[in-house]
């Protein structure tokens, strides 16, 4: 017993610790990034483009209000962001906007006063989203529905060609290009495209989705075999937490993993498959744990009736009563 | 004397079977075999670089510059540590289709960690998945930002299933490590995305 307390004395330990290094060790590996954004913007961030982003994903609740001392930017984005009164769908679309060329040549063309613009936003874009809590929370549950229950957008990729233009490569960002494209120095028509995985892949767009699914209605299967389990073996059908093996914690950490993931995009993004790509083997661990668990439980209770079969009748009510 | 020779080839046979299977190495190889196997056949009928318009943001020298939508630096900086200098797209698809393939065989001895039967078939199986290779050729974060999560994934086994204090450490160093190189790389789809967005 006294061992047992230690051992988890010790687990708590190294995983507080972890945690805790782990929430530093984020935020400091972002940190050269954000020391090349503070150069070129004089503002300290790992996003410079949030609050505009937010201001889109959150356009029905911005107010339409103008003020004198608001640099052109935020002029631009609040104005165009509060006209845009209805949510649309998927969840989180609202934000097309910021993808659109006008933003992103008002963005590129405030660089002296971007950091004063993006703060003007970013205090609009804060007070709309904490007056409005329970529009927030709504909006971010049907996201999240969405993510679970419906089809995400299809991938949407292309060769180079299609998205860097001729003219784009004249720009200094892209001096690079003839070293990307070792063999060629441009992009064209005609470079490869992998058609056919492609295609198959659009196949498989909601693979994560039933992943998630399964795996959820697996944990649920697996808690009532337990349930039953325990009523048969004459405990009641009492309701107790579930036992802390390794298994439940790792469930519990590949599931506050993806619902922090979905609570992301809920907030600040639109559902995309391809955010639910890198976890496809995380939820697939998951499943084949639970599935696992299942075939395990099942196995044993296969056994025990066996056994109980085999028995004659009066020893059976002998072990039961004894049980 | 008969029966006992018998029951010893059965013995014999179903230890040697169940070897093979429970053979981590024999496993390694066999998950490895099936993810290269996966790539060439794709390198062969369908091969090509895939590109999505946050490419822009990744591959060109965007120092400073704000992207479309605020992607991170921190994936051209892992292109150019992980290709020694050489970044091109060429190298860039060879380095993601090798983090595929180790991807594979680290989620297998995930699933070993946890004693789950047929880790070899499921891992293996995995490696087939098209949308996984689709994103290799992908001029994007997710492939590297799933490499780095399985990783974490399989230090956090590790923590669970071990009792040896120094085994315990190493993998907590190595899950938060990768973790959080993963929501470096990818920050707009990992839960440090709410932090930096409040």
């Amino acid at each position: 017993m006294r061992a047992r307390g230690h051992k988890l004395w010790r687990a708590s330990l190294v995983g507080l610790s972890s945690a805790i290094f782990a929430v530093a060790a984020s935020i400091a590996m972002l940190v050269p990034m954000s020391h090349v954004y503070e150069h070129r913007y004089k503002m300290r961030t790992f996003n410079p483009i949030e609050n505009i982003t937010l201001a889109f994903r959150w356009s029905p609740i911005i107010p339409c209000r103008d003020s004198p001392h608001y640099e052109p930017l935020a002029r631009y984005v609040i104005n165009r962001a509060c006209h845009l009164s209805n949510w649309v769908d998927p969840p989180g679309m609202n934000l097309r906007p910021s993808f659109s060329g006008a933003t992103q040549y008002s963005i590129a063309h405030s660089s002296g006063t971007y950091a004063r613009a993006d703060k003007q936003i970013g205090a609009v874009v804060h007070r709309a989203i904490l007056s409005n809590v329970p529009v927030v929370v709504s909006q971010m549950w049907r996201s999240i529905k969405w993510q679970y229950l419906y089809a995400e957008s299809h991938f949407v990729f292309h060769r180079a060609s299609f998205y860097v233009t001729p003219k784009m490569l004249t720009l200094p960002y892209f001096s690079t290009a003839s070293r990307w494209f070792d063999s060629h120095t441009r992009p064209t028509v005609h470079d490869q495209f992998p058609a056919h995985l492609w295609s198959q892949s659009n196949k498989w767009i909601r693979f994560s989705n039933r992943l998630m699914k399964w795996t959820l209605l697996s944990w649920v299967l697996l808690g009532l075999i337990r349930l039953v389990q325990r009523y048969r073996r004459r405990e009641g059908w009492t309701w107790r937490l579930p036992r802390w093996t390794n298994h439940t914690w790792f469930l519990l950490i590949v599931g506050a993993n993806v619902l922090a993931l979905m609570a992301s995009i809920a907030f600040s993004s639109a559902p995309d498959a391809r955010y639910f790509v890198p976890f496809i083997p995380m939820m697939l661990a998951a499943l084949a744990v639970v599935l696992s668990a299942i075939i395990k439980e099942m196995v044993a209770w296969a056994r025990e009736a066996w056994f109980y079969a085999w028995l004659p009748a009066d020893y059976v009510v002998e072990i039961v009563e004894v049980d | 004397m008969t029966a006992f020779n018998t029951t010893s080839i059965r013995e014999r046979l179903s230890r040697a079977v169940s070897h093979l299977a429970n053979n981590v190495y024999l496993g390694t190889v066999a998950v490895f075999a099936s993810a290269v196997i996966s790539r060439l056949y794709w390198a062969l009928h369908s091969p090509g670089a895939v590109y999505f318009p946050d490419s822009q943001c990744y591959w060109p020298d965007v120092h400073g510059h704000v992207c479309r939508s605020g992607h991170s630096l921190m994936v051209r900086w892992v292109w150019v540590w992980l290709t020694r200098g050489h970044i091109s797209e060429r190298n860039v698809l060879i380095v993601q289709g090798v983090s595929g393939v180790l991807a594979a065989i680290v989620l297998y001895w995930t699933l070993r960690r946890f004693r789950v039967r047929g880790a070899v078939i499921i891992a293996s199986a995995s490696a087939f998945i098209p949308s996984l290779v689709l994103m290799e050729r992908a001029i994007l974060t997710e492939s590297l930002e799933l490499f780095f999560l399985v990783v974490g994934i399989y230090a956090i086994s590790v923590l669970l299933t071990t009792s040896r204090l120094l085994i315990v450490i190493a993998s907590a160093l190595l899950g938060v490590a990768s973790i959080s190189l993963a929501s470096a790389l990818h920050p707009s789809a990992l839960a440090g995305a709410i932090a930096s967005d409040v």
